[in-house]
């Protein structure tokens, strides 16, 4: 192979994790495919068999700097099934606020410090010049409402857990403590200011769409897919303690009312030579035509509704402005931000009933079942903790299979997509200009993956691009670190 | 903004890998001993994340505690070493990633957004193993007397 026919770009930042990414062409020198090849693993699935399951909450929370309460969750929702009493009523509001203020502040930390630089600053500028610390220069008031939204779901987590990352809480059978009343004040004292930041990103995002960003908005990574989240009763949007619901492109109904432990009847997981992350699928379409997509694109269109004032009213305009099914994975970022306001109303609410600071907040038994399957919708959509144990409690089997995981197969559609868009109409001397490789990135990142979640890889995510010619030849490849 | 107030304090470190969690684990050793009363905000971070840039605005002075390796900074067996914390040199372009920033950022970072920059210091102690555990080295352990008597002085404002 020539070098000097090789293209690669590296690596892809301001995204959780490490990967490539490699434009095929044909004989014609056209894009024929764009693969996101994740080349690390960690191995939570081997490790931690032999443990007990009632250290999973604590072990599995360790994948992820980011949504740890999600890994948290999902693992001491397992853990009550094998257990079989479930949880007291305060320990399940207590997990609900949990995941409300892990979503609220991982959707900050993407949209406000992932994302703005290129929603801002433009997909064209110097990469050097399009990161926070300009951002903070160009719309210093917006980079202050990221920062207050990060600190008020970080400050809600550690009023549960004590800590703002990894605190262990949630255990198989309920929670290790009650809140405690100063929590709750603390965390009701910081809800207005949330909120009015909330509604600043939503009032400047919008300008943007009606501005300079309209055009993403229709064409960019958009394509049929299926979409995959929970729905709690009535079809209403929920991230806790919810059944499965599938649609399709249009809408349609493909399957409702899935039970959790019925995932890998609905799933299946494909894997490719090239790639250390896995590809599920929908199995009663098949692979690779069982793509779907989960998150919060797909959340908000298997819901109904959001049952709570002013997210209704942002969902109703999301709707209006882009279709009741939404297929763009650019809407991934509106979609965001009507979460944000849904969870801080969520949070509202819970922090208005009586029974949150109920000191009964955990329940004992012993061993009852031999598998179960924990379920929660993680900030980047559906979270499943598959466990199966001996008597002793000890695993013997784990599958986590993880929302970026889940994207997969969407997040090499959305590449190819701009591949193809980008590259097929370039004519310069740059076999991989500037303008590609940002939406390259770009593309990637509306669907906000964590690729440490994903294959437990160590790092941030580099984005490493390589250009191979329909013979295998590597025309051009570029890193950025 | 509110008019600066206390001084602020920031342990960082993963409190699971020896010698890296020291400052961890000094920050969370005088929070729990309240051995600054209410004369300090005290925090324990296993990362500088950018939203600290907001505690650092509103305070009067920081202090960053955090290992280091041998050598890094002066002669290896020398330390602990406390020194001012200038915030030039850092390097706003490198802010390409969510949650590894370093003093020098986040001090520039609380300047750009907030318009105010506190004088800062870092207690640097040297770190000889950083494996998985929660032991100290003998090395670690030697310094950790010297490393509380500055803390204090840095606290009293009776450092050198």
């Amino acid at each position: 192979m020539s070098p000097e026919r090789r293209l690669v770009i590296e690596p892809l930042t301001r995204i959780e994790g490490h990967a490539r990414i490699t434009i095929e062409r044909d004989e014609e020198g056209k894009v024929r495919n764009a693969r996101l090849q994740v080349l690390e693993l960690r191995g939570f699935e081997q490790f931690c068999v032999g443990r007990p399951f009632t250290d999973m909450p604590a072990i599995t929370a360790r994948i992820c700097g980011i949504c740890p309460i999600s890994h948290q969750l999902a693992s001491a929702a397992a853990g009550d099934q094998l257990l079989a009493v479930g949880c007291p009523p305060a320990a399940g509001r207590l997990r609900l606020l949990l995941a409300l203020a892990q979503i609220t502040q991982s959707h900050a930390l993407s949209f406000f410090h992932l994302s703005c630089p290129d929603l801002l600053l433009g997909w064209d500028t110097d990469p050097a010049q399009r990161n926070l610390f300009a951002l903070m220069a160009a719309e210093p008031e917006l980079a202050r409402a990221g920062i207050r939204l990060r600190q008020f779901g970080q400050r809600a987590i550690e009023a549960v857990t004590g800590q703002t990352i990894h605190g262990a809480w949630a255990v198989p059978g309920g929670g290790l403590s009650p809140l405690k009343a100063e929590g709750l004040v603390s965390i009701r004292a910081g809800l207005p200011v949330a909120k009015a930041a909330a509604r600043l990103a939503l009032e400047r995002f919008k300008q943007l769409l009606d501005g300079p960003l309209k055009q993403e908005q229709a064409d960019f990574g958009s394509f049929r897919s299926l979409h995959l989240a929970q729905v709690g009763p009535g079809g209403t949007w929920c991230v806790q303690g919810g059944q499965l619901r599938l649609v399709d492109s249009e809408g349609g109904m493909v399957a409702d009312q899935i039970d959790a432990c019925d995932y890998d009847q609905l799933l299946g997981e494909a894997e490719e030579p090239w790639s250390l992350l896995s590809f599920p699928y929908v199995r009663s379409i098949g692979y690779p035509a069982g793509l779907y997509r989960v998150g919060p694109l797909a959340r908000l269109n298997v819901c109904e509704r959001i049952d709570t004032p002013w997210a209704s009213l942002e969902l109703a305009e999301y709707r209006q402005r882009n279709g009741r099914i939404v297929n763009s994975s650019f809407a991934y970022h509106q979609a965001r931000l009507v979460e944000i306001v849904a969870c801080l109303e969520g949070l509202e609410r819970l922090l208005a009933d009586p029974d949150l600071l109920d000191p009964d907040v955990r329940y004992h038994a012993h061993l009852n079942r031999r598998e179960a399957v924990g379920m929660g919708e993680a900030p980047r959509g559906t979270l499943f903790h598959h466990y199966r144990v001996d008597g002793d409690g000890l695993i013997e089997r784990l599958n986590l299979l993880v929302a970026t995981g889940q994207n997969n197969l969407a997040m090499n559609r959305t590449i190819t997509d701009l591949a193809r868009h980008f590259l097929d109409r370039h004519q310069g001397p740059d076999p991989i200009p500037e303008g590609l490789l940002n939406r390259i990135e770009a593309g990637i990142r509306c669907f906000d993956p964590c690729l440490s979640c994903a294959t437990h890889a160590a790092g941030e995510m580099a984005l490493h691009v390589q250009l191979i010619d329909h013979d295998g030849t590597l025309l051009a490849e570029r890193t950025r670190p | 903004m509110s008019t600066p107030s206390l001084p602020l304090v920031i342990g960082i470190g993963n409190p699971l890998r020896r010698d890296d969690g020291v400052g961890w684990r000094l920050a969370a050793e005088w929070g729990l001993l309240q051995a600054a009363g209410d004369r300090a905000e005290i925090l324990a971070v296993q990362q500088l994340l950018p939203e600290l840039a907001d505690s650092v605005a509103r305070s009067s002075r920081v202090l960053f505690i955090d290992a280091t390796v041998a050598g890094a900074v002066a002669e290896p067996g020398s330390g602990p070493w406390l020194q001012p914390l200038p915030i030039s040199g850092s390097d706003p372009g490198s802010l390409t990633r969510s949650h590894s920033l370093d003093p020098p950022l986040l001090l520039a970072l609380a300047s750009q957004l907030y318009g105010r920059c506190p004088g800062a210091h870092r207690l640097l102690l040297e770190g000889r193993s950083t494996g998985h555990g929660t032991a100290f080295s003998a090395a670690m352990r030697r310094q950790l007397p010297a490393a509380r008597a500055l803390m204090r002085d840095w606290l009293n404002e009776t450092h050198a």
